[in-house]
């Protein structure tokens, strides 16, 4: 199982030590999503991204209300700056959930490396307006590239969502999901300073089917020693 | 007069010419940001195309906000973003975002774009460009304010008497093209000045390459030729056709091009500079950077530029 850490309450004004506390515990990445004063998630990932190495920048980006050629250029663009590091999440935006599978479909197509035509009921690509005399492109191919061979481009069910109230209860929890529902992908909304225990305890006891009796005590021991060595 | 110069233009193109590794170019762009920063110049500009081969960076201020980080100081330009073919309320978000992640260091420029496929592409008439620059940069201003400081206030390119009156009339500055010179440089700045609500920047860009070898600036010519026509070829409209079916039209773009350039010694570069700044231009937009400029070279002429020409200028005009 690969956890994000997603930050929460003010934390997620600063998403560059939240990423670093990320890092520093050995989670997989984070989840940025839009607030108030960071409303564009893409931007925010390749700052992040670009401020901590290594890490994976998952980013949520609304779909359906903006033209869908140009957040999959933003995407494309965010994904080579952060050399292949971009998961972006797809969500239906505000207001226009209507729109929101015809402008995947869209963003899938542009993020392909072919030219490609789309007659959808809200967009047309290209559009073929009469009065563009010089746009004689029956397809376009959107650019630049992903950094790696595809870019990760992502939808609800590809994601869940979880927050943290502490370790015994969250792992209960991403054991369940995983039963249930086959999570491999979590994102742990919690304060950067419960990402060391996320790191510690949570993150290795959702990796295999079953630990061997003893070890989970063995961990406990190991981390009460440390503690009382510091 | 270091913080009155700028360098561009990062496009992020791989071209026929001047193939290149775009995961590299996105990676050097943090290492030529830390450059022109470490030099003491104002900032680093991308410009912005889409849809193209070559791959030219269709979201400048997303790449400039992963250089940003690794940065302290240094500010970002984009000369321009194609504003009428942006959510102005998307834009609006991205550059407050990009402001508040950097302590304020975003020089939006916008302008209108001029190619009917990157339009058509979205849904978008070019015919009706005008009007929908006008309530986009409405609305950009509106949803992204100006501080009192008039670093944060867009710049509009242009020079046509809609575009300075524009400019003028939301408290942008304004971004000069590099063939505007003489006594028309001097009265489209007297223009802008008179119509101004607030004291804006103007600025102006200029193709820039700074050596002493003439067979070097022989060769920078003959290269800057072949990389304009292969842009204006293929994507200007000269007398209804595009550039390559009006070879006639093409040579005079190109001749103009070769004019504008300033090739040669620092000195050479630096008395071409103090036209515009006598003509009260605020701030020079030099451009060193294109697809066929290798990255050492880039790296050299960064550095001819802040210290061979920029000290010759010390004594024009102080900043505003």
């Amino acid at each position: 199982m690969r956890l994000l850490l997603e930050p929460v309450g003010a934390e997620r004004e600063l998403p560059v030590a939240v990423a670093r506390a990320a890092l520093a515990a050995g989670l997989d990445g984070v989840l940025l999503t839009a607030s108030d004063t960071l409303a564009a998630p893409l931007v925010t990932a390749a700052y992040v991204a670009a401020s901590v190495p290594d890490l994976l920048v998952a980013a949520e980006v609304a779909l359906g209300d903006r033209h869908p050629v140009e957040v999959a250029e933003e995407m494309l663009t965010v994904d080579q700056a952060t050399q292949g590091r971009l998961i972006a999440v797809a969500r239906p935006a505000d207001g226009a959930e209507e729109h929101f599978a015809e402008a995947l479909e869209i963003v899938r197509a542009a993020a392909t490396a072919r030219p490609f035509a789309f007659a959808g009921e809200r967009w047309t690509v290209p559009a073929r307006l009469a009065e563009n005399t010089d746009a004689h492109d029956e397809l376009v191919r959107v650019m630049p590239p992903p950094a790696r061979a595809r870019l990760e481009l992502w939808w609800a069910g590809d994601l869940a969502r979880e927050r943290y109230d502490g370790a015994a209860a969250l792992v209960a929890r991403l054991r369940a999901g995983r039963e249930r529902a086959g999570w491999d992908w979590v994102a742990v909304a919690a304060p950067a300073d419960a990402a060391a225990e996320i790191g510690a305890r949570v993150r290795p006891r959702v990796q295999l089917d079953r630990l061997p009796d003893g070890l989970e005590d063995h961990w406990e021991r190991t981390l009460e020693s440390e503690r009382s060595r510091q | 007069m270091l913080d009155r110069i700028g360098l561009s233009l990062w496009t992020m193109q791989s071209t026929a010419a001047a193939p290149a590794s775009i995961p590299a170019l996105y990676r050097r762009l943090g290492e030529d940001a830390r450059l022109v920063e470490t030099l003491g110049l104002h900032s680093l500009w991308l410009a912005e195309h889409r849809l193209w081969y070559d791959g030219w960076c269709p979201a400048p201020l997303h790449a400039a906000a992963a250089a940003a980080a690794h940065t302290e100081r240094l500010r970002f330009g984009t000369a321009m973003m194609l504003l009428p073919q942006h959510d102005p309320d998307g834009l609006a978000d991205a550059a407050r975002t990009f402001d508040r992640l950097t302590g304020g260091r975003l020089e939006l420029g916008v302008g209108l774009g001029y190619r009917d496929a990157e339009y058509d592409a979205l849904g978008l008439r070019r015919d009706r460009r005008g009007k929908a620059m006008e309530h986009n940069l409405g609305r950009l201003v509106e949803r992204w304010p100006a501080a009192d400081d008039d670093r944060r206030r867009p710049w509009v390119g242009g020079m046509a008497p809609v575009a300075i009156e524009r400019a003028a009339r939301h408290g942008c500055g304004l971004m000069l093209p590099q063939t505007l010179t003489g006594e028309r440089l001097a009265e489209t700045v007297a223009a802008y000045r008179a119509a101004a609500t607030v004291p804006g920047r103007i600025g102006i860009t200029k193709d820039v390459h700074v050596t002493d070898d003439r067979e070097r600036e022989t060769a920078f010519r003959a290269a800057l030729r072949r990389h304009f026509a292969e842009e204006i070829g293929s994507w200007w409209a000269l007398g209804g056709k595009l550039g390559f079916a009006q070879p006639e039209g093409l040579e005079r773009q190109l001749a103009r091009i070769d004019e504008c350039l300033l090739a040669g010694p620092a000195a050479a570069v630096a008395e071409a500079l103090a036209a515009p700044l006598e003509a009260g231009v605020d701030f020079l937009l030099l451009r060193v950077a294109f697809d066929f400029v290798d990255h050492a070279e880039l790296r050299r002429q960064a550095v001819a530029v802040a210290e061979g020409v920029a000290p010759l200028l010390a004594g024009e005009r102080s900043a505003r």
